[in-house]
This record gives C-alpha cells, structure tokens and sequence, in this order.
C-alpha cells in the first residue's frame, strides 16, 4: 500500500529526483556537505540525527553510546548542521482546486510539485516543514528530516481537499512570523488574492532573510480560457456567478491574466524572489530539475 | 415612396424577429461551469462590455435587415421619380407620320405599317376611361381624331383605314400648333402623353435641333418618340430634271439632263431610262456606284400624232424608297416661240446687219433646232404691218427714232403679254428716246448716251435687289463679269417697280425689267453689236438674252410640273378672272373647279397635289397635262439621330424607344417607377457577406498576449 509522498510520486519519478540538491541562496556558509558549522551553538541546538563517522568529522560529536553498541563510529547531527530547512507553504483553497483540461487539478500538482521538493530536501539530509493553508492554516508541520517525517508530509499533502476561500497575504505573514531561522521557504500558490498584500508577506519573509522561492501554480484554461457558447461561470471560492459569451470576453481575458502574470512576475523580482511558474500540465521533476538548474546558473 | 406590386411577401418580413428570437432565447440557456475564480472575467467583461454589445447589436441588426430585405424584394418594390405618369385618367395622342419618306420598305414592309402596328399596341394599352387623338402629318386629312375621345374603336377605324401619304411635313410646326390646340381644348388633362411616330427625316425636322420645341408645354407633356427607320438605308432617287428645250416645238426632239441623288451605301450604276407615253425611248446607266450624285442625258421626241403635251418618264429601277425612282415630266407642246428682230434698215441690209446676225446667234446658239426660238427679222415697214400677235418677242435691233407710229403697236403688243427688248439705236446722238413708250411717265428719269474716246472695263455686279434672273446667269456663267465699253446708255431715276439686271459700278442698270400690262419690256444699255462693247463677244450675251426671255416665256406659258403639297398654276392670258376646270389627279375621278383670281396678271392656282403622277386639267377645249413630283427632301432619307430628336424638345420626359417592347418597359418604369428588387438583392448580399466576414473576423484567432505565450512556450511552462 501507498504511503506517504508514494502516493504522489511513481517510483520513476523519485528516481529522477536522486541527483537533484535544492540549495539555498542566501545560506551558502555550512552548506558544505559534512563540513556544517552552525551559526548558533549551545543546549538550544537540537539533536536530529545520526551519520557514520568519516575522516575528518570533529570527535567530539562522536556518539560513544552507539560505538560501544555497536563498535560502529557515528556522529551526532545537530540541526545547526542542517542548516538548509526548506518551509512548503501550499495553498490549498478552493480555487486550487480548479481542474481544466489538464490532468490533475492545481492543488494536485501543488502537491506533487510540494512532494517532490520534499523528497529532495529530505534526501540531502536537510529539513522540510509544511503548511497548508487557506483563510487559515489547515496543517502544519514543523522543519525536520528523515523519512519518517518525509512520509508525514506526503500524507498531510495527500488527504487535503482544497476548499474555503483564501487569505493569502494573511497566511504568509504569520508563517512569516512563526519561521525564526532563516530558511528557504517555498510558496506554492495560484496567488488569486489581491496582490498587494500578497507583496507586503512576501517582504515580510525577505526582511527575515529568508530565501523565498514561488510556484505559481496555473491551469492551461485559466491562462487560455478556451470555451465556447453562453456559460454561467460559479466562482468557486466565493460562489458568485457570472454569465457571460467565453469568446466574446477571450481576448480581453487572456490580457488580464497576462497583466497578472507580469505584476506577480515583477513584484518577485522586486523583492528579490525566485518567481517560478508552474503549469499544471507539466511534470513536476521536469519542472524541478530546470528551475534547479536556473538557480544554479544565477 | 416606394410601391409594391405583391405586397403578400412583406408578411415574409416577419421572419426578420427570428434572429432576435434565438439571440434571447440563445441567452437564457448558458452551460453551468466552475470557474476558479471571476476576478479576471469580471475585469474582462467590463473592458469589452461596449464592443461585445455593439458587435451584438450589429450582427443582430444585419441579419434581421437581410431577411426584412429579402421579403421586401420579394414584395417587388416600384420607386417612383417624379418625371413619372400619373395614375389614372390617360389622355394619349398619337401623332403617326405620313409623310413620303415613310414608304420606304423596311424587310419588305413599309416604315409606315411599322409605325401602325406599333400606334395599335399603344392603343390596346388604353383602358376605359382613358382618351385618344390621332393625328397623320403628311396624309391627305391629317388630323383624324381631334380633339382626344374616349371612343377607342373610332381611333382604331381611323388608324385602319389611315393611307401614308405623299407630302413633306413640318412636324415642329404641326407639333406646336397640335399642343397649343390641346391647350386651348384640353385644359383640364393633367398630362398628355404624345407618341409621336416618325422616321425623323431630317427635312421634316428642320428647326427641331434648334431645341425648345413645346418647352411651354413642359409640366404637362411625356413626349415618347418611337422610332422606325431603316437601319441602312439604301437609295436612289431622281431628284430633278432639266430639259432642252423646255417646250417641245412640233415633233423635235428634246433633251433631258437628269440628276440622280444617292445615299452613302449605294454602290451600283443603274439604269434610267426615259418614256414618252407607254413607250420607252432611251436609256442611259448613271455613275452612280460609290458617288452621291450624278446626272444622266436622255433624249426623246413626242409620239407621233399625239396633239397633248409630251409627257413621260424618267425611271430608276425601285429600292427600298420607289417614290422617287420615278420622274414625272410634262413637256409644252408649241410650234415654237416666234421673236421678231427688227431692224429698221429692212429688206436684204436687215438681214445682213451685225446686230441682226448677232442676235440670231443668241436665239439659236446651237443652231436652228438647239432652242424654241424661231427669230424672223423684219424691218420698220414690215414690221408695222405685221400682227405682232403671232410673236411672243420682239427685238428692237436698231430702231429709230421711236415715234408714235412705233409707239402704239409695240404698247398694245407688250400690254397683252409680250416681251419686248430695246436696244440703243446706231444714229442715236446723245439721247435715247424711250421715255415715248412709257407716256405714263413710268420710264427711267434720266437716260443719256455716255461716249469714251478710250474704251472703258466694267465689272458688272448683281443689282439692287437680286433677282432670280441673276442667279440663274451666276449659276452659269463665271463670276466676275467684265465689260469693255465704248458707248453706253446710262440710266437714272428708275421707275419703282424696274428691277434691273446687273449693275456698272456707278449704280446705272445694264438691263431694266419695266412690267407694262401682262408683259414687260427690257431696256438695255449697250446695243447688240461691237461698236458699242464687246458683249457680243462674251458669254453673257447669249446666256443673257436666253435666259430673260425664257424667263419671260415661262411667267406668260406656265409651268407644268409641280412638287407634292404645293399648288400648280395655270397662266391664262385670257381677260377674265373666274374658270370652270375639270381636275382629275391620278388613280382618281374628275371633279369641277371653279377657278379665280384677283388680278389678271396673276395665273390662276389650282388644288394642293397630294400625291405624285399626272394631273389633268380641262380647261373649255384646251387640255393640260401637270406632272407631280416628290419634294426632293423626302429623298435624302438622312434621319435626326437619338441624341439630336431627343434634345429638340424643351420636355424634361421625352423617352426614345426602338420597338413597343421596349417602350412598353419604360412606360412601366414611368407608370410604376425602377424596380428597386435588383438593388435590395444586392444590399441583401452585401450585408450577407459582411455578416459573415464580420462574425469570422470576431470568431478569429487572437492574438495571445506575449507574456502568456513566454510562459506557456518557454522556460518554466509548456514545452
């Protein structure tokens, strides 16, 4: 039986994924790979994990408990050590739930596009937390690693029907607030809410310094709206109606939603935010992998 | 305002409300879909909200137009202008031309029968209630249904038993006077329609091309001018005839020159030949192929025995216009016209004198047989007791002095119809005493002898008042005349009713006409030998002295030839100013005339001819043949083209038609105005193609914003 991020991705998938490293941006010092000196010290550093020994490693992290178990040589990983936590904030109101032609709905490829970046920061032995959220925050789960806590977040990402309506800008202020260490915090959003206030959340992360990655999530028909004949479209996060000839308005649209696309385009790159956009249609590794390799290329 | 002639169809406009229809009903059944959210629709709608309902209304509005537009087409609209007939009470006159021309064989079939058959249709087109004249210019009886009836069979009788006839016509003329007549008896007809029928002879439109023909009558007239003609016409006529002599003298020949008119695409050389009687004398073939006129001599002589004028014909071989391949000629048959030269010498000097010899070569210029003339010269002895009744002229060759013994003979001989031609005579010493013939003072003033030392040249100029008589010597002889002059008689203070012939540039006449009761005497200014001028030598000395005398004959014979429409006349020397005649004109009886006149010296005028032949008259014992010819304008067969018959008239609705079809279907279009259905088509299937490329262009692929394309087809989208 499926379980956890399996449920979301096939095993080809996963697969794909092995060779990809997310990185962070703006924590670049301690990234080294066995070589992490954590900006903080002290009893306030968390234990979370072991690793075997290589040469090199500081003694004094050796776990002597586990040698005379085991007469294997281990280190303690504290979490200062990881100190790459990726934050997933995945919108899940209704409005993510609009499913077009493509496939899958946009909070269904959310999530697997959310899956697949939690399964990368997991396998560098880095930390993942999650939010789902929509007027409020549905669920929450703090930044670790491990399988254990990976399969946690793909159930969480699995179960969750999108509904309610969304106060985006909301949301991301208080995750803001509740993401004390700097971290690389991923919106995926199809961010339909004002604009502004979205913006202002969004500073918000940055002033915390906190590296801020957005997948704007999109159906094809909400970028093309190709219907034909009268319809009487139903909002569905606010359940308002609207009649109206698709090909009379078409064109009209489609310049509305390229303006939307171009505000939220240059509101990230005002702030210095990785602006990403995600079409449902598309394969979430695909996606992955050339967004990886445009960041490596900044 | 536009009128329907199947108002059924419009109900078919009601079909324009199904657009509408299925526009509302289209509304009110929209597919339910979910939508992720309705901000950027909304946003949408609001910026197209105008187009969306122009674009809406616009189709909507064409396609309801194109079915209100295809029911009303179908409704057969009529637009009526204002140069149209009105509805109702009609008042139609037909004016059908009768004239000569209208002979003429179209197919086989004469102008004229077109020209019926076709006033038929307009006739049958009348309804009850509806009024009709007819007129036929150039028919006996011309105005055959006047003024307008609405008894319809009556004008088809009339237009049935209607003969085309001979005559010229002068339509402007008979137009005008026929509209001021309608005028004057018709005032309350609203419009008069005039179908006027004709071939448009040009002859018979003289003035026409000036225009404003019936432009006083504008408001009221619709003038239909329908047209039969010959396409290419082609013809032949004998437009006219001369003859040498003019009077048949016993049983001598006479000579007739013949001139021939042809039209443009005439290209053979015909023979004319020439009958006296039953009998056909001669022939000749005229040059005629590829030339518009040429003349032909033909000889005759009277049948032997017959008593009656010679007459005959010339003959061309029929065309399409035959009337005129017929020249009627009527010849006076004489012994011949007796002149006495009178020289005062007498006896065997008479004879011999050069004046004498001169002026016998002026009568017989040809020799003896050449003319009518028979010249005997007498002298003064002789001369005065002689009956100068047996001569029609007398030549006062050298006479002097002029006394009473002379005096009194030569007045009588003049007075009851003579000529008489005087000379200066060779022992004139300075002065001429003419003024003896005219005790009644009715002579020149002043009449002196003018002698040069040196010889003097004149050019001699037409006189005063141009006479027939000096066109006709102009018409021969090369202009200018010149004269060398010696002596010369120079006359002054002419008498009021002289006329002089030719003039010397100091104003003195060379010759003065003086009428003297029924004749007339001729003072001239030179006498008629080298002594006194070279005139003798010159060409206006025979020409001259002819032509006055046989103008002078010809005013106291009379002419026996005539033209269709004119009135022959009969000179009767006789006394009396009424006669009882029998005219008989060809192919019809005899009927009794009583002939008058007012004045002794004017001949008598005989009835119009009406049509061409030979005319008898019988007047007491004395039988006269008149040969009627054709006006030659009727020959020339030249037409008024469309543009030139149509801008004659000052009408503002004049309407030239070819055949009854044709003006069938402009009299519909003026009756119930241009169909408009040929135009409402084409709207239809303008506004049908507009609708579809319209409702295409709306339908068309736009144009996806470039950040939506950047996204969906490059990094980080689709593809």
């Amino acid at each position: 039986m499926q379980d956890g991020i399996q449920k979301l991705l096939s095993p080809r998938e996963l697969t794909g994924l092995r060779n990809l490293n997310i990185e962070s941006r703006f924590t670049v010092e301690g990234s080294l790979q066995g070589a992490h000196r954590s900006p903080t010290h002290g009893f306030s550093v968390e234990f979370s994990d072991y690793r075997q020994y290589v040469t090199g490693d500081d003694l004094r992290h050796l776990d002597w408990k586990v040698y005379a178990r085991n007469e294997r040589l281990y280190i303690r990983q504290y979490e200062e050590e990881c100190n790459l936590r990726v934050y997933l904030l995945v919108d899940g109101s209704a409005s993510m739930g609009f499913k077009g032609d493509a496939p899958l709905s946009k909070y269904a490829f959310a999530a697997r596009l959310a899956a697949a970046l939690a399964y990368v920061t997991v396998q560098q032995q880095d930390s993942i937390g999650l939010s789902i959220f929509d007027q409020r925050t549905v669920c929450q789960l703090p930044a670790r690693g491990g399988r254990g806590h990976l399969r946690q977040v793909g159930n969480a990402l699995a179960m969750h029907s999108p509904a309610a309506t969304t106060d985006l800008a909301q949301t991301l202020h208080r995750l803001a607030d509740s993401v004390q260490r700097r971290a690389l915090v991923v919106v995926l959003s199809d961010l339909f809410d004002d604009l502004e206030p979205i913006h202002r959340a969004l500073a918000h992360f940055r002033r915390r310094h906190h590296d801020v990655i957005v997948y704007h999530t999109m159906d094809p028909a909400e970028l093309e709206f190709p219907y034909d004949g009268m319809g009487r479209f139903t909002d569905m996060e606010t359940g308002e109606e609207m009649l109206t000839d698709p090909l009379e308005i078409q064109a009209s649209y489609q310049e509305a939603i390229a303006e939307f696309l171009h505000s939220c385009r240059k509101a990230c790159a005002g702030l210095d935010v990785d602006y990403c956009f995600a079409e449902t249609v598309e394969s979430p590794v695909e996606l992955i992998r050339r967004h990886f390799a445009r960041r490596k290329r900044r | 305002m536009p009128v329907f002639l199947t108002p059924i169809y419009l109900l078919a406009g009601l079909a324009a409300v199904i657009p509408l229809v299925l526009h509302l009903v289209h509304r009110r059944k929209p597919r339910p879909m979910q939508f992720s959210t309705l901000r950027f629709l909304r946003a949408a709608s609001v910026r197209t909200r105008r187009a969306r309902r122009l674009n809406r209304i616009l189709l909507l509005a064409m396609r309801m137009m194109i079915l209100l537009l295809l029911a009303m087409a179908f409704a057969r609209p009529m637009l009526r202008f204002s140069g149209g007939l009105p509805h109702g009470r009609r008042t139609v006159v037909i004016v059908i031309d009768a004239s000569a021309s209208m002979r003429t064989l179209d197919g086989g079939e004469p102008l004229f029968e077109q020209a019926r058959d076709w006033a038929y249709q307009v006739l049958e087109s009348l309804e009850d209630g509806d009024r009709v004249a007819l007129l036929a210019p150039g028919a006996e009886r011309a105005r055959r249904v006047f003024p307008p009836v609405s008894d319809h069979g009556r004008a088809r009788r009339e237009l049935e038993s209607l003969e085309c006839g001979f005559f010229a016509v002068d339509f402007p003329g008979e137009l005008r006077q026929l509209t001021q007549d309608m005028e004057r008896l018709d005032r309350d007809a609203p419009i008069v329609e005039l179908h006027v029928f004709s071939d448009f002879q040009v002859a018979n439109w003289r003035f026409a091309e000036n225009g404003g023909l019936l432009e006083d009558q504008a408001e009221k007239l619709v003038v239909f001018l329908n047209r039969v003609s010959t396409e290419f016409p082609v013809n032949a006529g004998i437009v006219s005839a001369n003859y040498h002599p003019e009077a048949v003298v016993g049983d001598g020949a006479f000579r007739v020159n013949a001139t021939l008119r042809a039209t443009s695409g005439y290209d053979v050389a015909p023979h004319v030949g020439l009958s006296v009687g039953d009998e056909e004398q001669h022939s000749a073939s005229a040059a005629l192929d590829g030339r518009v006129e040429a003349s032909v001599t033909l000889f005759g002589r009277p049948n032997p025995g017959a008593a009656d004028d010679v007459h005959g014909r010339i003959t061309l071989a029929p065309d399409a216009f035959a009337e005129d391949n017929i020249h009627y000629f009527s010849l006076p048959r004489i012994d011949a016209v007796d002149v006495a030269i009178v020289d005062q010498r007498g006896g065997t000097a008479s004879l011999s004198s050069a004046r004498t010899a001169f002026l016998r070569r002026a009568l017989h210029p040809g020799g003896a047989g050449s003319t009518i003339f028979k010249p005997e010269v007498l002298g003064r002895t002789v001369f005065m007791n002689s009956d100068l009744s047996e001569f029609s002229a007398v030549f006062l060759a050298d006479f002097s002095p002029v006394d009473a013994e002379i005096v009194q003979p030569l007045r009588r001989f003049v007075e009851d119809g003579g000529l008489c031609f005087v000379f200066p005579a060779r022992s004139d010493d300075g002065t001429t005493d003419w003024a003896m013939l005219f005790p009644d003072g009715n002579a020149p003033d002043n009449i002196t002898i003018e002698r040069l030392t040196v010889p003097e040249t004149h050019v001699l100029n037409n006189g005063a008042k141009t006479t027939a008589l000096e066109r006709t010597v102009r018409s021969i002889l090369p202009f200018p005349l010149r004269l060398t002059v010696e002596r010369r008689v120079v006359m002054h203070g002419l008498p009021k009713d002289a006329v002089g012939f030719m003039e010397y540039p100091d104003g003195s006449p060379f010759m003065v006409e003086i009428e003297h009761g029924l004749g007339r005497f001729w003072l001239v200014s030179v006498a008629p030998d080298r002594e006194w001028s070279n005139w003798v030598l010159s060409p206006l000395f025979v020409v001259g002295i002819q032509e006055a005398l046989r103008s002078g004959l010809e005013e106291s014979r009379g002419a026996r030839e005539a033209v269709v429409g004119r009135r022959p006349t009969l000179v009767w020397p006789a006394p009396v100013k009424e006669v009882s005649a029998v005219w008989t004109p060809p192919d019809a009886p005899g009927r009794t005339l009583i002939l008058t006149r007012q004045e002794l010296a004017r001949p008598f005028e005989l009835p119009v001819v009406a049509r061409p032949g030979f005319h008898h008259l019988s007047v007491g014992e004395r039988r006269f043949v008149y040969a009627v010819n054709l006006d030659p304008d009727e020959m020339k067969l030249s037409y008024l083209d469309d543009h030139a018959a149509t801008n004659a008239f000052g009408v503002g609705r004049v309407v030239m038609s070819s055949g009854w079809f044709e003006q069938e279907a402009r009299m519909a279009d003026m009756s119930f105005g241009r169909p408009l259905w040929p135009v409402l088509l084409m709207i239809v299937f303008i506004l049908a193609l507009i609708e579809i490329l319209y409702a295409n262009w709306l339908s068309r692929p736009h144009h996806v914003p470039s950040e939506i394309a950047r996204l969906t087809g490059g990094i980080g989208g689709r593809g």
